[in-house]
């Protein structure tokens, strides 16, 4: 899901959770790389990697980059503080396909409330710094691109 | 699972659903005592107590005991989530189909905090990213529907009318006012399109029931008033299955774990989703219920509105759907809320539900999910 990524508070450079992406995240506004896993024998596709592939179970699942690219398929905006959570409210929240997969996944946007993606609308995955703690940072679906869908 | 082996519920009990000055355990007493009670059974003649709770920490079915009169005699705790109390009663009726067990008694019991449940199944980074409460995911789930069906917003509002008009009639319920649509649509949006009214309270509560063979039942003279637990199953998701707490899922090959649990549970008792004549859901929020109709099979995808909208799942319809009241109207103590949909069921099937009873049910479903990675159908028969 989302986010999460997040680089250290204590500015160590490094980042929390480094396997869910693909390669070191760069600065907030860049295009980011989620590592999925792919399985050998039937081919699914996982956010984030697992022991195992979740589809059929098999155990040789292979690490490959997500496209940087998401179809929006749901949004929801979230008003309230969230108990454990470091981004400010209010904030939205979509599940979008990767463009050319069949997986969907979750994430923050980094769009206002009243300007969130509908259905159908292609984003881009890239790095922000939404959280309250200076210095960390996550993946969310950047709607700032221009958009053709 | 032959006729003859199948438990029968000899005995329910509640504590009414809300917000109490009472501990834990004298909520989770009453209940378990009313049920006892009801069942015509002393806790000295209880082989097996099968406690479920999710905020009470550690042994919580012991220390329920003791304020019980603990006898020494085997005590189970269970928790998965929102279906715990299901899971307590697979528990104890696999023990009474196994002959090891005469006579099992489930609690479920719980003072769940307020506001947002924390830790609800989520990995850390998804808790720090600020997308680890629930509501999120049904609003997602409520917005796809929108999007996907021809529901409107004001469909998600007329499930929490019918459900807070059924509640209105239940003594058990934490909510008893009926609401319109319109205060419904006017309530304060958590997660849009979903509102305050649209989603259920945690809160606080108990629910107990006893089981026995059908043999025992006769022994003591209660098999004419008792249930037949005819199907239980407690399923857990598959990867395709689009869970609360996903971090991903796959398109095109979506599946649904109450759709599993429902079809097994139906086939244990031999039964098909026709048949049923009344049905508690799991009703977290608006949009679950109604895709809990395509789930359980009482309509086909994209049916869910239509359904409905013809009042067949109205009190009066042609098969209820919470006529308790459901989570909407009773709130939700986690531990304690599938037994609370057992208690709903046989007071229901042995036409003793007052103001609130549907007319002449036989069989009846209970559903409940547990924070997306279980789901649970039980199948009861009069």
């Amino acid at each position: 899901m989302i986010c999460v990524a997040a680089l250290n508070p204590q500015g160590d450079g490094n980042w929390r959770w480094p396997e869910l992406f693909w390669g070191t995240p760069g600065t907030p506004g860049d295009p980011v790389t989620l590592r999925a896993g792919r399985c050998s024998a039937c081919d699914g596709l996982s956010f984030p990697v697992l022991r195992c592939c979740s589809w059929c179970g098999e155990r040789n699942v292979e690490a490959r980059p997500l496209p940087s690219k998401a179809i929006i398929v749901a949004t929801t905006s979230v008003l309230h503080p969230v108990p454990g959570g470091e981004i400010s409210p209010p904030y939205v929240v979509a599940l979008a396909r990767l463009q050319g997969t069949d997986l969907e996944i979750l994430g923050v946007t980094d769009c206002q409330v009243d300007e969130r993606p509908l259905p159908g609308h292609i984003v881009d995955v890239v790095v922000v710094e939404p959280f309250s703690t200076p210095g960390l940072m996550h993946y969310a679906f950047s709607t700032s691109q221009d958009n053709d869908s | 699972m032959r006729s003859d082996e199948r438990p029968l519920v000899a005995g329910v009990g509640i504590h009414p659903f809300g917000r109490f000055d009472k501990s834990l355990f004298d909520l989770g007493c009453e209940a378990a005592e009313a049920a006892l009670a009801d069942a015509g059974v002393a806790y000295t003649e209880v082989d097996l107590t099968v406690a479920s709770s999710v905020y009470s920490g550690m042994a919580k079915g012991q220390r329920l005991a003791a304020h019980l009169g603990a006898i020494g005699n085997t005590i189970v705790s269970v928790e998965s989530a929102c279906a715990s109390s299901a899971a307590a009663l697979m528990v104890a009726s696999q023990a009474i189909q196994s002959g090891s067990v005469r006579v099992a008694l489930c609690v479920g019991f719980e003072k769940a905090p307020r506001g947002f449940i924390p830790g609800a199944g989520f990995e850390d980074w998804q808790t720090v990213s600020g997308v680890g409460v629930t509501p999120i995911y049904f609003a997602l789930a409520a917005a796809e529907l929108l999007h996907q069906t021809d529901a409107e917003v004001s469909d998600l509002a007329a499930v929490s009318v019918k459900n807070h008009h059924n509640g209105a009639l239940n003594p058990f319920a934490m909510y008893q006012t009926p609401v319109t649509v319109e205060d419904v649509l006017s309530s304060k949006t958590v997660c849009d399109p979903l509102t305050l009214l649209m989603l259920c309270s945690p809160n606080e509560g108990g629910a107990a029931v006893v089981l026995m063979s059908a043999d025992e039942a006769s022994r003591r003279g209660v098999a004419d008033r008792a249930v037949c637990l005819a199907g239980l199953r407690v399923v857990s998701r598959s990867s395709s299955d689009w869970f609360v707490p996903a971090p991903s899922r796959r398109t095109g090959r979506r599946t649904s774990l109450t759709a599993r649990a429902a079809l097994g549970a139906l086939a244990d008792a031999k039964l098909s989703i026709d048949q049923i004549d009344v049905i508690e859901c799991q009703d977290t929020d608006a949009a679950s219920e109604l895709i809990a109709y395509c789930d359980l099979g009482l309509c086909g995808p994209g049916e869910e509105a239509a359904l409905l909208r013809s009042g067949d799942t109205a009190l009066t319809g042609r098969v209820p759907v919470n006529p308790s009241g459901g989570l909407l109207s009773k709130g939700e103590p986690l531990g304690a809320s599938g037994l609370g949909q057992v208690f709903e069921i046989v007071t229901q099937l042995r036409g003793e539900a007052g103001r609130r009873q549907v007319s002449r049910p036989l069989r009846g479903l209970c559903h409940v999910m547990g924070a997306g990675h279980v789901s649970a159908v039980s199948i009861l028969v009069a």
